[in-house]
């Protein structure tokens, strides 16, 4: 019998007008003076104003503010944000921003409940203790990186030029609030890469080598939630609908993902990124179609499977030879599509990344521990053939 | 519950092994020049443990100038260990020392706990699989990796470190 296991212990509160329920869901949990981290751009945009108007006349309150997270979580910017929770005597934590502010805020709640001098005591896969309980709530503002619901947290040491990662069950916050109003102004570009890397995250949940029926259930809806409303979530970016869709894709890939971890596409993903400082969620827009072909001969009968989610029209009009095979095309034309559309790169050139920097990639991408959870083994060649074949 | 005289068995298995992987790992750094380029790629100094919680047994190596230097449980205790593999138990230890499974499946599922950088953990994972697949043959370590690594030497070449340290 093969051996699995399972966790996940977020709440998740998901509705049009879901921030409603934030102060008293945090004042359930224990939660009285609130630090709110975000970041530079959704202050200027107003979501940082718009979570904070739920807090009139509340009895929690948000006593402090740090929005200044850049685009990738950084160990200063974690101390840093330490100090003002503690110099404003905060007791819980508020994360409203995409996937680096969630990551920033998991960091500064391992800190927190381990009284940590030092983050890096922690790297690695299981390594923080219950400790003392430090309320956390996310608000998600993209729906792609899952985050909301992941026990992983990634944080970069500039002076070391390293990523570390901390897999803990400690980062997971104790809420999430899914309010579309919080996604809605993300244009149409990112909507649709964002959807891709929630794509990414629920078909290598679903094929990696921890994949186990509860992570299967998750990711499969997951793959569906996209296929529904990701055309209307691009094409309509103000309809509730589509954007609650879209959330609940990524929370559903996040909990699959978070339990059943992920694979090549990310390997590489994280490599084209730290080494070319191209996006992750186009990164696994651009890589996901390589990468399937790169699998196929060991995921034939899931890759069939995931069709059936993606485009039921297609699954029933297909033999069943070449199902797996019209899966990855099927995916290919999504992403033509939106490059036709509104300038969505489909290689890794139009991304940016040169020829010089694939050596420097590869080698990245070996010491990323994504490779372990693919279910073919990668090696450097491979990685090689697959950025030649994405570029 | 396990008997004590099988935990004691198990406990001797594992403790073998991890010395004749301790030694397996050093040749492979001598004789492989793969093994050799992801030992490279670690600063000298760099102390690796692999462990069976609660107790041990243990195996920790440290870089050197030229290849890893194995430490004993005083030595060990000195220092700072920059990798720590820990097994959560003996029974989640013996299908990796056994040849029954591999540290990827060990991975998947959640067998140990790891304390370090994951980039680091993935060098010393090949060169784990590269001294596997000069200490076990073939049709062995191929049920349990999906790419056996290719030989640059024979296995006798291998066991002839590990029994003399030649």
């Amino acid at each position: 019998m093969k051996y699995f296991e399972f966790y996940n212990t977020t709440k998740v509160i998901i509705a049009e007008d879901a921030l409603k329920q934030l102060p008293i869901e945090l004042e359930r949990i224990g939660g009285k003076r609130a630090l709110l981290i975000s970041g530079p751009v959704l202050t200027r945009i107003g979501a940082v104003d718009r979570v904070k108007s739920y807090f009139e006349g509340a009895s929690a309150q948000i006593v402090a503010l740090f929005n200044q997270v850049p685009n990738d979580s950084e160990l200063d910017v974690v101390n840093n944000i330490v100090k003002v929770y503690k110099e404003n005597d905060c007791d819980c934590i508020i994360a409203a921003g995409g996937g680096s502010v969630m990551d920033t805020a998991k960091a500064v709640r391992l800190v927190l409940i381990n009284n940590a001098d030092d983050i890096r005591e922690y790297t690695g896969m299981e390594m923080s203790s219950k400790g003392k309980h430090v309320p956390f709530v996310v608000i998600p503002t993209t729906s792609g990186t899952g985050s909301e619901v992941t026990k992983v947290a990634v944080i970069t040491d500039k002076t070391r030029n390293v990523k570390m990662e901390f897999i803990t069950g400690e980062t997971l916050p104790d809420f999430c609030i899914l309010d579309p109003s919080m996604t809605s102004t993300l244009p149409k570009r990112p909507t649709f890469t964002t959807a891709f890397d929630t794509l990414t995250h629920a078909i290598e949940g679903y094929t990696g080598t921890q994949s186990q029926p509860l992570t299967d259930m998750f990711a499969l809806q997951a793959i569906k939630k996209v296929a529904e409303n990701v055309e209307t979530a691009v094409a309509e970016p103000e309809n509730v609908k589509a954007r609650l869709g879209m959330l609940e894709a990524a929370m559903l890939a996040g909990i699959s993902f978070s339990n059943s971890m992920v694979g090549v596409v990310h390997g590489i993903g994280h490599a084209v990124g730290g080494v070319a400082h191209v996006g992750h969620d186009v990164a696994m827009t651009i890589l996901l179609p390589a990468c399937m072909e790169f699998n196929l001969d060991y995921l034939e009968k899931k890759y069939a499977n995931i069709y059936f989610y993606l485009n039921y029209d297609g699954y029933m009009n297909t033999s069943d030879k070449d199902k797996a095979r019209a899966c990855i095309n099927h995916i290919r034309g999504m992403i033509k599509k939106y490059h036709e559309e509104i300038g969505v790169p489909m290689t890794l050139s139009q991304a940016g990344v040169t020829e010089d920097q694939i050596p420097a990639i590869v080698h990245t991408a070996l010491k990323d521990g994504a490779m372990l959870a693919n279910v073919k083994a990668v090696t450097a060649d491979d990685v090689e053939k697959i950025l030649r074949a994405a570029f | 519950m396990r008997k004590p005289r099988e935990k004691i068995c198990s406990k001797f298995v594992v403790w073998t092994v991890f010395k004749v992987l301790g030694r397996g790992i050093k040749g492979a750094v001598k004789i492989d020049s793969s093994a050799r380029s992801r030992f490279d790629e670690f600063p000298e100094g760099f102390v690796f443990r692999l462990t069976v919680l609660p107790k041990g047994p243990s195996l920790v190596l440290k870089k050197g100038k030229k290849n890893f230097k194995s430490l004993c449980k005083r030595k060990a205790a000195k220092e700072k260990i920059d990798l720590d593999i820990q097994f959560k138990h003996l029974p989640a230890t013996l299908p990796v020392v056994l040849g029954i499974s591999g540290v990827t499946q060990a991975y998947a599922e959640n067998r140990f706990v790891m304390k370090g950088e994951i980039g680091d953990s993935m060098m010393i994972v090949d060169i784990m699989n590269l001294t596997e697949a000069y200490l076990f043959p073939k049709f062995i370590v191929s049920r349990f990796m999906d790419k056996v690594p290719k030989r640059q030497k024979s296995m006798l070449r291998a066991y002839l470190y590990v029994l003399t340290g030649i």
